[in-house]
């Protein structure tokens, strides 16, 4: 099989810069992946490494700084505006505050209608209607009840499905799920997930889940990446990664969870604590990025960058403590 | 030995534009001296309202509050005088909200701040040495690095975690007997929170404070606290030793909490809870958890459930713990 009909997405020597009055923001530093058709690829990191930008740039809200991104082998590496009517739909995102994605001033009907007017032709109103309803009855809200409702009359978890019915509406085959729930409480979150995973089969759907929860992302994602100050330091599949987490970095975020038994305190890495805090993205540490707050810093790190070498097969990691051992053996 | 502090019957409501808001539902709790207590619930179900009555601090919509506030088993700090309540503020009890970006002042250098407090707190006259030298000796208690630099800048140059830090320094001056630590570790990263929870931790034990830990993050209120309540609008559903009310919940509403937590084994995720936390204006008359309730019987529509002593200091607000 070639990797052309294997990936959805092909992410390569991604980056994403911006500028701002005190210098240039280093969100997105060359960072490489690939997702693969129907399957959840999990992004995690602490706020500013960059994880949101990424997602952001796949679905096209800005242009790449360099790097490609390709969409079932085909070059996307474009602003939204510059990709065809076909891409744009079948690319489509869930924004993690529902309560700031939703037209304050629009029914739930007008806000699903408006995809299905834009890209799917349909004018006739009644049409319209069928279609919005059935979506809505794909996210498990009763259509006789929400469809003349606004968003100020909904909880945060009915906002959420919205939003999701929202992005079903172009019939894509990749979603963007920028932390979809981390604005709501537990139990919402629970039948969020249980409906994006039930939909994700019945639609076909591959996706990018970006969350800062490693706990949540432990249930819902086939591959788990890391990322951290605008670079990837971990990939692995989700079962591999929480047996033989690697990176110095994952096994701190992994110790720092706050667990609720003592099968879950046993799958913590020990011997290893939380320490420092993230330093800026505009001036980011040289070589390793995490060697500020690493425990196992060695000379090397402050001068090289550590690459990303497949430690076992699909198990990634950057870092210097590990590409050695790699040589060694 | 009486109990720290008792809130017996607590009733608070809110008056707004719809109506009036019947939050808080005879509300009782206690925390003994030394003890650290959790209190686990999801947002709008009372947990800061408790909180804030408590200092007495509620915003002026705040209509019927009704109850006691017993503090080291004598005085009621719903009637005490403005005098004594300030004795209490400057001296007893402190509070660590759970923004500290709106806690600070952002005109104000955070050691201005500092200093204020302190000449609020300690209540003696000090030289601006003195409160300074105080000032420092806080920011390095909660393990700043730097805390010169810290207390000549202003909150908007610090991140997040060194803003919590502040605040946590701040609260501990006024703090010598209870220390309400309300979401300490919302808006923060896992990593950092982690840093902080060890932090307020830290300092309780040195300092032998007790604790009313409010927090989102369960697992960590497991961890840290003796003792767990479990709120569900306005009511305390369930009460038992932590380790104990996480291994073996009873409250059907617990129970959904819970399960929906996700977990590290990665056995997937429970079902949550249906539906939404009521509506405050008209709140269900029996139990108000029976609307969202799977074993919900007549009974639990019509009346409140009592009290239950199930296990030994396991108790929980639920009908179908009660014998006929």
């Amino acid at each position: 099989m070639t990797p052309k009909s294997e990936n959805i997405i092909e992410v390569i020597n991604l980056k994403k810069y911006f500028k701002v009055s005190l210098g240039v923001v280093r969100a997105v530093d060359d960072i490489t992946f690939n997702i693969k058709y129907g399957e959840t690829f999990g992004l995690v990191g602490e706020s500013g490494s960059g994880k949101s930008t990424t997602g952001h740039v796949i679905v096209g809200m800005y242009a790449p700084t360099s790097g490609k991104i390709l969409f079932k082998g085909q070059d996307i590496s474009v602003p939204a505006a510059k990709r065809p009517k076909s891409i744009k739909k079948d690319i489509q995102i869930v924004f993690q505050d529902p309560a700031s994605s939703l037209n304050p001033s629009k029914t739930v009907r007008d806000i699903i209608a408006l995809p299905l007017k834009m890209y799917s032709n349909l004018k006739d109103e009644r049409e319209i209607d069928e279609r919005v309803a059935r979506l809505l009855e794909a996210v498990e809200l009763p259509p006789e009840d929400y469809m003349y409702r606004y968003p100020r009359e909904l909880g945060g978890g009915e906002k959420q499905a919205v939003a999701i019915a929202r992005a079903l509406a172009t019939n894509p085959s990749f979603i963007v799920l920028d932390e979809p729930t981390s604005a709501l409480d537990v139990s919402i979150q629970a039948k969020i997930i249980r409906t994006l995973m039930r939909l994700q089969k019945e639609y076909s759907l591959s996706y990018l889940f970006i969350t800062h929860d490693l706990s949540l992302m432990r249930n819902v994602a086939n591959r788990v990446a890391i990322m951290y100050l605008g670079k990837i330091c971990e990939i692995a599949t989700a079962d591999e990664f929480f047996k033989n987490p690697l990176h110095p970095y994952t096994k701190m975020l992994l110790s720092s969870i706050p667990v609720l038994t003592e099968e879950e305190e046993r799958l913590k890495p020990k011997g290893i604590e939380s320490r420092g805090e993230i330093p800026s993205p505009m001036n980011p540490p040289s070589g390793c990025r995490f060697r500020t707050r690493c425990p196992f810093v060695m000379d090397i790190c402050s001068k090289k960058e550590p690459p990303l070498v497949e430690v076992e097969p699909g198990h990634y990691v950057a870092c210097h403590l590990l590409t050695m051992k790699a040589i060694k053996a | 030995m009486p109990p720290l502090l008792e809130v017996r019957d607590l009733y608070v409501s809110y008056k707004t534009y719809k109506g009036i808001l019947k939050v808080l539902n005879g509300v009782n709790l206690y925390v003994n001296e030394g003890e650290k207590v959790g209190l686990i619930g999801e947002s709008g179900c009372g947990k800061t309202t408790t909180m804030k009555a408590i200092l007495r601090i509620l915003p002026p919509n705040a209509v019927n509050v009704r109850g006691q506030i017993i503090y080291k088993g004598s005085k009621d700090i719903m009637k005490m005088s403005k005098r004594e309540l300030m004795k209490i503020r400057r001296n007893s009890i402190s509070m660590i909200f759970q923004d500290p970006t709106a806690a600070l002042n952002p005109v104000f250098k955070v050691g201005e701040q500092m200093m204020d407090i302190i000449k609020f707190s300690y209540g003696r006259r000090m030289t601006k040495k003195e409160l300074k030298e105080e000032a420092l000796r806080l920011l390095r208690e909660v393990k700043l690095p730097d805390p010169e630099r810290v207390f000549d800048s202003y909150p908007f140059q610090l991140s997040g975690g060194m803003r919590q830090r502040v605040v946590i320094a701040m609260a501990l001056a006024s703090a010598h007997e209870l220390l309400i630590a309300d979401e300490p570790t919302t808006n923060l990263d896992v990593t950092i929170q982690d840093q902080i929870l060890k932090l307020i931790n830290e300092v309780v034990v040195k300092r032998k404070l007790s604790v009313i830990l409010i927090s989102h993050a369960l697992g960590a209120v497991r961890s840290m606290t003796d003792r767990t309540y479990v709120m569900y609008a306005g009511d305390i559903v369930e009460m038992a030793d932590s380790r104990n009310l996480f291994e073996n919940p009873l409250h059907p509403y617990t129970q959904g909490l819970l399960s929906s937590v996700p977990k590290l084994t990665g056995e997937g995720i429970g079902a949550g809870i249906k539906g939404r936390v009521p509506d405050y204006l008209n709140p269900p008359p029996g139990c108000r958890f029976a609307p969202r309730c799977d074993f919900a019987r007549s009974e639990c529509r019509k009346s409140k459930p009592p009290w239950i002593e199930v296990s030994k200091n396991h108790y929980v607000s639920c009908w179908l713990y009660a014998r006929k």
